[in-house]
């Protein structure tokens, strides 16, 4: 059951990328909607799929890595979905963000089904889903607020060096871009302050301590602080466009870093490389 | 089976001919319209279409053939009459075209393609007006309306399958367009003009009555200041002011006299903190320039001075004659359509296309009916066969006699008029039984019904008579 709405939402996704490419390209306002439509048929089957994936891993207390690149799809799409509802329209980004979800698709496809969660017995506390669901949606606003910032990038040069070509008339307005990665910062802040202090709870109730300045926990910390200072600048003194695009683009790199070296190699509590 | 009309385009334009003759073509002062004039004076004609701009004056008609020499003097006279030409010095400037190249003119006409700015969208609002003075002055017919509505077709086609529409082609609307991509809505922001000069109003005007709301001016002269800013409801600045007035401003148009640079990068990156770092737009359309080219590389501040403006244009310019080629292509699959349908307009064709189309229908009708009844002999087999085509056709029998007899009164009327009824011009699409019940009245719900009933059958009754 599970394969087969894997698989059509895969399917699914990738036509809708066609649409969007489709969009992309001409600018029709048909293509984007028949695009979003599929889009929002293929996101029907992944929450399908994750409502049985769910009932799954609660009854063999078992928790796979590579579940975790397919709920982290799962997530960039439900949040276009809701950048969609906001008056700010930035449909383009559709073009930008399935690639990424495709490929988080094929990844949890092809990664080896023996990588478990260091913590799965102990999936019965309440704190534990609670860490483990805010720490992947502040990855999720993490990714999104990335694809935008590129996009700011890609549209700022343009306007900026008076070269008006291929993504000027394509891309959203600067200002847009720049409000929906704002607020991909102030979510992605407050899901990750939550992962963070649900974690220490927990850790606190099931292993005696709140904090052990393991790799991740470290890692983590140092993107908390890279979140801090660009909300802080931000509010201050204005830090916005390009140099708060490009503080995503480094925070990008250090969740890289810990979502993929850390998790997967380094050995020790809280990593999957044992 | 020869065409017995010929279309016969007669005109000048901005490529042809300087304004000092196209202006005298235009019949704007003439106290009626050109058509009703030609119409009175000349009758070698079927059908004429009248179309001026100010890039262009053109004279459509359908003729006979054996009348254009007869025509074209008619029409000079007519033309030496109502303007102060002679024919002969007026002739080097007019293009004269016939049939195709006439319709695949007005196609290009209609999407752009022949004005001074490619892909301008108002050129097919004046083609309408004309069709509708031709309608009103009872000068169009079939090959004429025929003619336009294709042309309207083939220009809402191009436009939106190509992007000859595309990219602004004006400084002001270029202007615009970047001030959008950078700012997103307009709604909310503030425009700052730096000089009270007439450009500066202008390209203030472009900005409000697309939905900026509040207006600051910054000027040399307060009371030149005041004036204008009472006319936008805004703010007046000295100059002294300005930056005051930069810090409230999301987009600046600057267009004094001053000889050297009024915004300078200094200026700019003091006030970039109290502006809390947010988007900045300035226009410099000033010459020499009143803004210092540097302020561009200041993060969030934009500077495009009138030649990036201009190359802005430019660039779309050249992208929209690319995508002209593009538009090529449609109108001449379009224009090959339009000679198909000119050619078909005679007897012979409409009489095939006519009994083909009802052979296919009695074909289908005799295949559903044999399939039903599978216990025939070969012989009442045929029997059904003959019985549909003789059934067939004399019914088509009236049609047929009614264009072979009408044909040298009413012309191409009648044929027109069947091939509409048969949907001859159509792809072919099957019947629903469903259709067919539709369109009958309900029996069951009026009792009046009855009587429409034998009023039927008795106009059937007549018609067979």
């Amino acid at each position: 059951m599970t394969d087969l709405f894997f698989f059509l939402s895969f399917c699914i996704y990738l036509i809708s990328f066609i649409g969007f490419g489709f969009y992309f390209k001409s600018l029709k306002k048909e293509a984007l909607k028949y695009a979003q439509l599929v889009l929002l048929v293929g996101f029907i089957f992944h929450t399908l799929f994750w409502i049985v994936k769910i009932f799954q891993i609660l009854n063999t207390s078992l928790l796979s890595f590579k579940y975790l690149f397919n709920f982290l799809s799962w997530e960039l799409v439900l949040i276009y979905f809701l950048f969609t509802i906001l008056p700010i329209k930035i449909y383009a980004t559709g073009f930008f963000l399935l690639p990424i979800v495709l490929i988080l698709l094929l990844l949890s496809y092809f990664f080896p089904q023996e990588i478990f969660s260091p913590f799965s017995p102990h999936f019965k506390s309440l704190w534990f889903p609670l860490h483990a669901f805010t720490g992947l949606f502040s990855h999720g606003f993490l990714l999104f607020g990335t694809v935008t910032s590129l996009m700011y990038i890609l549209q700022e040069r343009e306007i900026k060096k008076k070269h008006l070509g291929l993504f000027f008339r394509k891309l959203p307005p600067l200002e847009y871009l720049d409000k929906v990665t704002e607020k991909c910062l102030y979510l992605g802040f407050i899901f990750l302050s939550l992962a963070m202090i649900s974690g220490a709870i927990w850790s606190e109730i099931a292993f005696g301590n709140y904090w052990r300045w393991s790799p991740k926990e470290v890692i983590t910390l140092i993107l908390w602080l890279i979140y801090a200072v660009l909300i802080h600048q931000r509010v201050l003194i204005g830090w916005r466009g390009k140099k708060a695009s490009y503080m995503f683009l480094l925070g990008f790199s250090i969740w890289l870093i810990s979502f993929f070296v850390i998790n997967l190699f380094s050995k020790g509590f809280h990593t999957y490389g044992s | 089976m020869g065409l017995d009309i010929v279309i016969l385009l007669i005109g000048l334009n901005h490529k042809t001919a300087p304004i000092e003759i196209r202006e005298k073509l235009t019949f704007k002062n003439s106290s009626s319209h050109p058509l009703e004039k030609i119409k009175k004076e000349i009758y070698s004609f079927k059908e004429g279409l009248f179309l001026s701009t100010c890039n262009r004056v053109e004279f459509y008609f359908v003729l006979d053939p054996d009348k254009k020499n007869q025509f074209l003097k008619d029409f000079s006279s007519f033309i030496e009459k109502e303007s102060t030409f002679k024919w002969e010095d007026l002739e080097p400037y007019l293009y004269f075209f016939e049939n195709e190249k006439a319709v695949k003119h007005l196609f290009e006409v209609a999407c752009g393609l022949d004005s001074m700015v490619i892909g301008e969208p108002q050129i097919l609002g004046q083609v309408k007006s004309a069709y509708k003075d031709a309608l009103n002055y009872r000068t169009s017919g079939i090959v004429l309306n025929r003619l336009l509505h294709k042309c309207f077709f083939v220009a809402k086609k191009v436009r939106t399958e190509t992007g000859i529409g595309g990219g602004a082609v004006s400084i002001s609307y270029a202007a615009f367009s970047l001030a959008k991509k950078i700012l997103g809505s307009l709604r909310d922001k503030t425009i700052l003009l730096v000089g009270a000069g007439e450009m500066a109003e202008l390209a203030c005007m472009h900005f409000v009555s697309e939905g900026v709301k509040k207006v600051i001016i910054a000027n040399r002269t307060l009371s030149k200041a005041i004036e204008l800013a009472e006319k936008f409801k805004g703010q007046a600045y000295s100059l002294d002011e300005l930056p005051q007035a930069l810090i409230k401003a999301d987009i600046v148009i600057s267009s004094t006299g001053a000889p050297n640079y009024i915004i300078t990068k200094n200026m700019v990156s003091s006030i970039l903190k109290p502006r809390k770092y947010k988007p900045l737009f300035i226009i410099d359309i000033a010459v020499p320039r009143d803004v210092e080219p540097e302020v561009n590389k200041l993060e969030n501040v934009y500077l495009y001075d009138i030649d990036d403006l201009k190359s802005v244009v430019e660039e779309n310019l050249k992208e929209r004659k690319k995508e002209a080629l593009r538009a090529q292509v449609i109108i001449e699959t379009e224009v090959f359509k339009f000679q198909k349908w000119l050619k078909e307009l005679d007897f012979y064709p409409t009489f095939r296309a006519l009994s083909e189309k009802v052979e296919i229908l009695r074909q289908n009708e005799l295949a559903k009916t044999l399939k039903k009844l599978k216990n025939l002999s070969e012989e009442e087999k045929s029997a059904i066969e003959i019985l549909t085509k003789s059934l067939v056709q004399k019914l088509i029998y009236y049609p047929i006699n009614f264009i072979k007899k009408s044909y040298h009164e009413e012309g191409r009327y009648a044929i027109s008029l069947i091939r509409q009824i048969f949907e001859l011009d159509e792809p072919f699409k099957e019947i629903s039984d469903a259709e067919i019940e539709n369109l009958y009245p309900k029996v069951e719900e009026k009792p009046q019904s009855e009587e429409n009933i034998t009023k039927g059958t008795n106009t059937k009754k007549i018609l067979v008579q």
